[in-house]
């Protein structure tokens, strides 16, 4: 059985859902970093499984080669799979403000990496999935590459699920600007509960 | 989570679950420390709690682990650590004295938000062991550059085979024919070989190719790439050399050979060779086009009868 697409009335919802999740994710980075956060709102398409690799890859044309990739799975009655895209040395200026600056560790910026995805994955996810009333866990994110062209991180795998939620977030930030897209693989079980949540989340409104 | 056990039986899991599990308050103070964490530490439960974790532990990162409780606790979110990326948080040994070969144990970690009974904010921080995962994945990774050293490799002479002689010539035709420069290829074929495995055996054959790859390994420069390419054929990628450094430095080896016959057994071998230079031009198009010029050039060095070097020329 192939699951649906959301239609236009629950896509905007869903919209309203992450930016109001994403806002709160920005507030709490704010506070969290002691800074001035601002985020842009988030752009929200769906892309067909096959697609994927080239939408963000469209997405990302003319910003360089130079990549880091982070994913987290998530799970419960939401599950899929979130990948963080970020530009090169995009997350450098973090660093001080993460606390990290008397570290030269290796793992260092890569722990960086991580923190951040974490951070983003899960206050946007866990924004959505409390306004929707859904239980969802993480497992800890792993890296992907850094340093790599777009296609090395998103290599077209032997996807189970086709139904690819993108989701394009850029911070500001007062040391400058750093940009993160965010794309989310789920389920096709998740993408009912997500569209279940989100009818009720409207009729509650 | 259902709780049909009591408190005791909950608590007794919590302490004996093969994973240490510890609880801190927003300043640091150890509320709760589990058996594992007893046992690995060497410091009981009795001590530490009601104790900041920071006075206990010096050696632990402060700095990090302050602004990580204060994270997840601002925003209500679980984190984790990676062995990959930081070892560990706590300096314990490891259980595999005899087969580690590691100096300590390897941890995963997650941080876990909550709220005490009195409404404190606490952070519940979970270690795993995972020293066996980071051992066998340092062995995948050594066995894996191993194989692929290995693959770049002639088994008989030890130099570099066809194969990753012609990967390196690929990328420094790239940058050359991009940014300039020269680059010349020398193809060497060891003259009469067949003879030497007819008449002295092919350990003997072995020998003197073992000898001859000596003798043009301490030759070649640091940034050449000397290649066994078949059976008694070599190829020489001469970075930044035209062909009038190519026909010094193949004359060298041409001469170094003839001069030193192979010793086997009580047989005195002597040996020579013919050699083929080419050079990089504007008008080559490929890597391809260079080997096939130095393969011509040792063709006619051949037919001009053997144990010399030809350069070669568009009309070969």
């Amino acid at each position: 059985m192939k699951t649906e697409a959301l239609n236009e009335e629950e896509n905007e919802i869903l919209q309203e859902v992450i930016n109001i999740g994403m806002g709160q994710a920005g507030a709490s980075l704010a506070k969290l970093l002691d800074v001035f956060v601002n985020l842009s709102v988030p752009r929200v398409s769906w892309v067909n499984g096959d697609d994927f690799v080239t939408q963000v890859a469209k997405l990302v044309e003319g910003q360089g080669d130079s990549w880091a990739g982070v994913r987290q799975a998530f799970y419960n009655q939401l599950e899929g799979e979130a990948f963080a895209i970020y530009g090169a040395n995009g997350c450098q200026q973090l660093a001080g403000l993460m606390g990290y600056e008397d570290e030269n560790e290796d793992g260092a910026e890569e722990e960086l990496l991580l923190d951040v995805t974490n951070i983003l994955v899960g206050a946007c996810l866990v924004g959505v999935a409390n306004q929707i009333s859904k239980k969802l866990d993480f497992a800890a994110p792993t890296v992907v590459g850094v340093g790599k062209p777009i296609h090395e991180l998103l290599y077209s795998r032997d996807r189970e699920w086709d139904q690819c939620l993108l989701i394009e977030v850029n911070f500001c930030l007062e040391e400058g600007d750093f940009s993160c897209h965010l794309v989310m693989l789920m389920s096709e079980a998740s993408i009912e509960q997500l569209r279940s949540g989100l009818v009720q989340f409207m009729e509650s409104y | 989570m259902t709780a049909a056990l009591g408190d005791s039986s909950l608590g007794y899991i919590i302490d004996r679950v093969d994973v240490g599990i510890l609880v801190v308050s927003d300043s640091l103070e150890v509320v709760l420390w589990n058996r594992f964490m007893e046992a690995n530490s060497k410091v009981s439960a009795e001590t530490i709690v009601g104790k900041n974790l920071l006075e206990s532990f010096p050696d632990l990162p402060g700095k990090w682990l302050e602004k990580k409780v204060k994270s997840v606790q601002l925003l209500n979110n679980f984190a984790f650590t990676s062995w990959q990326q930081r070892p560990y948080l706590f300096h314990f040994k490891h259980h595999r004295p005899i087969t580690g070969g590691v100096t300590h144990m390897y941890q995963n970690c997650t941080f876990i938000p909550f709220e005490g009974s009195d409404g404190e904010s606490l952070v519940c921080i979970t270690l795993f062991d995972v020293t066996d995962t980071a051992i066998s994945h340092r062995e995948v990774q050594q066995a894996h550059a191993d194989l692929e050293e290995l693959s770049h490799r002639d088994p008989l002479t030890g130099i570099y085979n066809r194969r990753f002689m012609e990967s390196e010539l690929d990328k420094e035709f790239q940058r050359v024919s991009r940014y300039g420069g020269k680059l010349s290829v020398l193809f060497l074929d060891l003259d009469f070989f067949k003879k030497v495995n007819d008449t002295y055996g092919h350990q003997a054959g072995d020998q003197v190719l073992i000898e001859v790859t000596q003798r043009i390994s301490d030759m070649v420069r640091a940034t050449d790439c000397l290649a066994r390419y078949g059976g008694e054929e070599f190829a020489i990628m001469l970075t930044e050399t035209d062909t009038s450094g190519g026909l010094i430095f193949a004359n060298r080896v041409r001469e170094v050979i003839e001069k030193t016959p192979v010793h086997y057994g009580e047989h005195v071998i002597p040996v020579t060779a013919s050699l083929g230079l080419s050079e990089y031009d504007e008008g080559v198009e490929s890597y391809d086009t260079l080997l096939d010029q130095s393969d011509k050039a040792l063709y006619v060095a051949k037919k001009q009868g053997r144990n010399r070097v030809v350069c070669y020329l568009p009309d070969m």
